[in-house]
């Protein structure tokens, strides 16, 4: 006789008893989970990747810092140089050198002219990297001045635009000027932010012999030292000591740790933006878990049944089972990180030669624990609650079948995990963003459309239930198909949708770009923008351009550059703005004064001063902006402008249309508060139809030639510039919108890979009772082309709405819904559904009923 | 219906069976057969020949004047829907359509308008006038192949096939089951083939065959069954 051996029940001994057998369970293989483990491997490399990628790239900039910046810190001033005392200051901490930059005229022999992003250099640039010469010759020896020529370097972009060769000369206002060469690397390009026109290098002396260098021209000079102690601390004394001892300064300062600022949140705001897509393919690939996990779990219901007969509780079927979701979900997780941690060395091996910036591939940790928390928690939120269900079969599901099994609510315990797992998602989503706002609104939209899908499959399945009886077969079939119980309409309505939707938002998002940027521009733009036209040339420039434009409008407004030096008497250092609006203060602003209000423009709060003004000085300030500063009418601004502070009082506030490209300002005062002071004017040429390209260039030559110090910015070119690049970011973000795509294909081709069981059964049982291949492919053509076209619809109004809160929220102009692309979107949407639907059927009809019959 | 020298192979090279050998028979209309033989003697595999579902070799197959070898696949399912109801020992009706709609199935496919209100009707002949909108798996499985009977019979088909039909049924279940089969096909005149290992249902038919390693060894005819159609 046995001794009574007491049974174990410690937490730890049930977790090896559910492991082993979750294991045991495993070794039956896990067909089925093929989707599973491609979705979530596909969304966590995607997260592990963007995150991963980003930190190299800000490793990359923060390595490269001092290259970049061209020294150890950069002291930049707008208009002015700086004064003996500065100068000494900047002197008495290391090696400094000065570079101006400016737009101007390139002239060629011909007459041809093109704007140009100057630059001009001292004989000690660059403290840091260099500078190669194509062909190679040292940067002394092409810039060098010969007789009455001064060498220059020029972007390949000019070379070809001016067809000018090598050894050629050109002109820039008064000079003569040599292009010695090609510009093939400059150092501290980044640093510069991006220009809209070619590069032409040259020296100090070469830029001042153009006579270019006027009061007011709008020139940047910018003074780079190379510190004698370059330790960090010394760093960060040279930047206090230069805030203290000359606090009106107002100059820009920045360090190599922060020497592309700009560049940087672009990069952090893109890998952002680029995560959530990734998030987005994780939420589409998540219905693909939950599907693979409902039917693994369909599968082993007899199982389940055989544990709890032989003495399992219900929490132990679901330990059991939710450790096998666990252990498969590592394997895909495991996948993802193992590609995600390996795109920046992808990347840095394959195209760092074409990337602008320096990029340092390694492993980050955190970047690769975010991927990971997400991945599990995605699977947690869409597996918890199949899972839950599983607690609850009965034993006697060994003796009888059931219509759809797990067809009840799991019980409340697992409901809560499954919504505190949803909630850590959210919660973990909106902390780990940088702008939380923009998260949270991700958040809110994904949870939305998802509600909304769902919402539209159980209305398509109750409305395919009411409907009355179809005569045709086909139909009546593909109908009774959308409906029946275990349909494919859930899951391919959500996967679809989920990924359609943000399909068609990027889709119209982008065309409304587009569309701002190209398509409205010929009836309303202007054709020119002329720069630093001196105030005493003003009448000549007029009409010189006037007679040979008779029928276009000249407007000209003054032109001032100023700093906001206090808001509200409130220094602006200590300001805490918007994000929005910080740009304001971050540099000098173009200002003007006008006794009109000008068009493009209309009072919404307060009022227009009148024509002859003359009390204490008055501001117009930008409602929006304004909005995000603080300020309110009556509130006072200063500005720096010449060296001088002037304070206004906000009059009124504008409501600006960019958008008409028009010229507008943020600030403009009444016309008695820079009395006397010496400005430039800016002025924009519009004509009455629009003018050829053959005429703007012909204008283009003509005013170059007789006003060599005016810039002319031929408006279409700037904007094929800006198109350029809105083409590349939006390369990148159809490419990132790819993998949502790619996840909700593979989770419908899993849905419908896990039905096709019952489609062949099905296919055979209905052959055998009379129907034809033709009628068979016709009904279920029919249910895909239903589940796609409403699917579609759905989507596309989904994506209508973000893409319009987007286009009108964030980037501010008026949307417009563009159908093609909705359509197109559409199209491809019904087109997939179809093709991978018909794609399986085709199998399940190819079948013998025999073979099917026997085996049954 | 006319079967000649038929002979049907199945699978490839070393795992190649050969099911049917040489095999010819005829069945007159309204003659209620008996298949009967050891299991994989070939009873099913005649049976799914007979249906159109597996095409022998060699051979003619000729049910209701059509030659079903010469017949493609869609003309074979346009035929069986018209003209040939078939019941399965595991039922195999439709798991997603309820009880009224696997019935109406096949007259939709044949295009009758009446389909609804037909296999109302069929079912209601089989005794699940009560059990329309269920589905499959809440019925009991002699409501299941009630259902398929119902299914099989409800386009009045020339011929009609079971492969074992109360294979799957205890023995009252399966009593029922057979009466109501043999009721209705005697009221309307169809042409039965049974696959059956139950001798009692064997004598409720016209004629037995009987079958062995694919070959028909042997016909035989019941006396009352020849004298009632004298």
């Amino acid at each position: 006789m046995s001794a009574f051996v007491p049974a174990r029940s410690t937490f730890w001994w049930r977790l090896v008893i559910v492991l082993r057998l979750a294991l045991r369970e495993l070794r039956g293989g896990v067909r089925g989970f093929g989707v599973f483990l491609s979705c979530l491997a596909l969304g966590v490399a995607a997260i592990a990747g963007v995150g991963s990628l980003a930190r190299s790239l800000s490793d990359g900039l923060a390595r490269e810092g001092a290259v970049i910046l061209g020294g150890d810190i950069a002291f930049s001033l707008a208009l002015r140089e700086a004064t003996a005392d500065e100068r000494a200051f900047l002197e008495g901490r290391g090696q400094v050198s000065r570079i101006a930059t400016m737009r101007a005229m390139a002239r060629a022999e011909d007459g041809d002219a093109a704007l140009v992003e100057l630059k001009a250099v001292d004989g000690l640039y660059p403290l840091a990297g260099a500078v190669t010469v194509n062909p190679a010759m040292s940067l002394s020896d092409a810039l060098s001045r010969r007789g009455d020529t001064y060498g220059a370097l020029a972007d390949e972009a000019l070379l070809v635009r001016l067809g000018v060769a090598q050894g050629e000369t050109i002109r820039i206002g008064d000079a003569q000027v040599r292009i010695a060469g090609g510009l093939a690397v400059e150092p501290d390009k980044l640093a510069l932010g991006m220009g809209l026109a070619p590069r032409l290098l040259l020296s100090d002396e070469g830029l001042r012999a153009t006579g270019l260098l006027q009061p007011g021209s709008v020139v940047r000079w910018t003074y780079r030292v190379r510190l004698a102690d370059r330790s960090d601390a010394s760093l960060a004394n040279v930047t206090s000591e230069a805030r203290a001892r000359f606090p009106d300064a107002g100059w820009e300062m920045r360090t190599r740790a922060g020497a592309a600022p700009r560049l940087e949140d672009n990069v952090r705001r893109f890998a952002e933006f680029l995560t959530l897509v990734g998030l987005t393919a994780l939420l589409v690939g998540g219905v693909g878990v939950a599907n693979a996990v409902k039917h693994y779990l369909d599968r082993k219901r007899g199982a389940m049944a055989t544990l709890k007969a032989v003495g399992a509780s219900g929490g132990t079927v679901f330990a059991i089972y939710l450790a096998e979701v666990g252990l498969i979900a590592l394997v895909g997780i495991a996948i993802g990180l193992l590609i995600g941690l390996s795109l920046p060395y992808l990347v840095a091996w394959g195209f760092q030669a074409i990337i602008p910036i320096p990029l340092v591939p390694a492993i980050h940790p955190r970047a690769l624990l975010l991927a990971l928390t997400y991945g599990f928690l995605v699977v947690l939120v869409f597996a918890l609650w199949p899972l839950g269900r599983a607690h609850d079969v009965p034993v006697s599901a060994l003796f009888r079948d059931e219509v759809e099994p797990y067809r009840r609510m799991p019980r409340r315990r697992y409901i809560v995990l499954a919504a505190a797992a949803a909630a850590t998602l959210v919660a973990l989503t909106i902390l780990s963003a940088e702008v939380q706002r923009v998260a949270l609104i991700y958040v809110v939209a994904a949870a939305a459309v998802f509600v909304v899908l769902r919402a539209l499959a159980s209305g398509l399945m109750g409305l395919a239930r009411r409907l009355p009886r179809a005569r045709s077969i086909p139909l009546k079939l593909a109908i009774a198909n959308v409906h029946r119980p275990g349909a494919l309409t859930p899951t391919v309505v959500l996967s679809l949708g989920l990924g359609l939707s943000l399909l068609v938002t990027l889709a119209l998002i982008e065309s409304n770009l587009r569309n701002q940027l190209t398509a409205t521009l010929p009836e309303r733009a202007p054709s020119f923008f002329f720069i630093d036209i001196p105030s005493a040339d003003a009448e000549r420039f007029s009409k010189f351009v006037l007679d040979r434009a008779p029928n276009a409008r000249l407007d000209e407004v003054p032109l001032l550059r100023g700093r906001i030096v206090r808001l509200k008497d409130v220094p602006v250092d200590k300001v805490t703005p918007d994000p929005d609006a910080a740009w304001v203060l971050q540099s000098d602003r173009g200002i003007t004064f006008a006794a009109q209000l000008p068009p493009g423009s209309r009072v919404v709060a307060g009022t227009w001063w009148s024509a002859d003004y003359d009390g204490p000085p008055l501001v117009s300030f930008d409602k929006r902006l304004a909005d995000g500063l603080g300020l309110k009418l009556g509130d006072t601004i200063a500005v720096s402008v010449l060296g001088r502070t002037f304070e206004a009082r906000i009059a009124n506030l504008r409501a600006i249309e960019w958008e008409s490209l028009g010229i507008n300002f943020v600030m403009l005062f009444s016309p008695n508060t820079f009395r006397g002071a010496p400005h430039s004017l800016l002025a924009s040429l519009t004509f009455a139809n629009t003018a050829t390209a053959q005429t703007e260039l012909v204008l283009l030559k003509e005013i170059a030639a007789a006003f060599p110090a005016v810039t002319t910015v031929r408006v279409k070119e700037a904007l094929e510039a800006i198109n350029a690049i809105v083409s590349d970011l939006t390369l990148g973000i159809r490419g990132a919108s790819m993998i949502t795509v790619i996840a909700s294909v593979l989770v419908l081709a899993g849905a419908l890979a896990a039905g096709h069981h019952g489609r062949v059964y099905d296919a055979v049982i209905l052959k055998t009772l009379g129907a034809t291949r033709g009628r068979l492919v016709l009904a279920y053509g029919l249910e895909y082309v239903i589940l796609g076209i409403a699917t579609a619809l759905v989507a596309s109004a989904a994506g209508g709405v973000a893409a319009a809160y987007v286009v009108e929220e964030v980037m501010r102009f008026r949307f417009s819904f563009a159908f093609s692309a909705a359509a197109l979107a559409a199209g491809v949407a019904v087109a997939l559904t179809v093709a991978f639907g018909l794609i399986g059927t085709w199998r399940a009809l190819g079948e013998k009923p025999a073979r099917i019959l026997r085996n049954l | 219906m006319r079967i000649e020298g038929v002979d049907l192979s199945l699978g490839s090279g070393a795992a190649r069976v050969h099911i049917l050998k040489h095999v010819s028979l005829q069945i007159a209309r309204g003659e209620a057969v008996g298949l009967v033989g050891p299991s994989g003697s070939g009873k099913s595999t005649l049976l799914m020949v007979m249906a159109g579902l597996e095409r022998p070799n060699e051979g003619r197959v000729v049910v209701a004047g059509e030659d079903l070898v010469r017949l493609d696949e869609d003309a074979l399912a346009r035929f069986r829907g018209r003209a040939v109801g078939i019941v399965f020992q595991s039922f195999h009706l439709i798991p997603t359509m309820t009880a009224l709609e696997n019935v109406a199935v096949p007259l939709e496919l044949a295009g009758r308008e009446d389909a609804i209100v037909r296999a109302r009707e069929e079912l209601a002949s089989v005794g699940l006038g009560e059990r329309l909108e269920h589905y499959p798996a809440q019925l009991s499985g002699g409501e299941q192949q009630r259902v398929a009977l119902a299914r099989a019979l409800a386009p009045d088909p020339a011929l009609v096939l079971a492969d074992e039909p109360t294979g799957n049924l205890d023995e009252a279940t399966g009593k029922e089951i057979m009466d109501l089969l043999f009721t209705i096909r005697a009221q309307r005149g169809s042409t039965l083939v049974i696959v059956t290992h139950d001798p009692a249902l064997t004598r409720r038919c016209d004629r037995v065959i009987r079958m062995h390693s694919g070959i028909v060894e042997a016909a035989s005819a019941r006396a009352d069954a020849k004298a009632s159609r004298a």
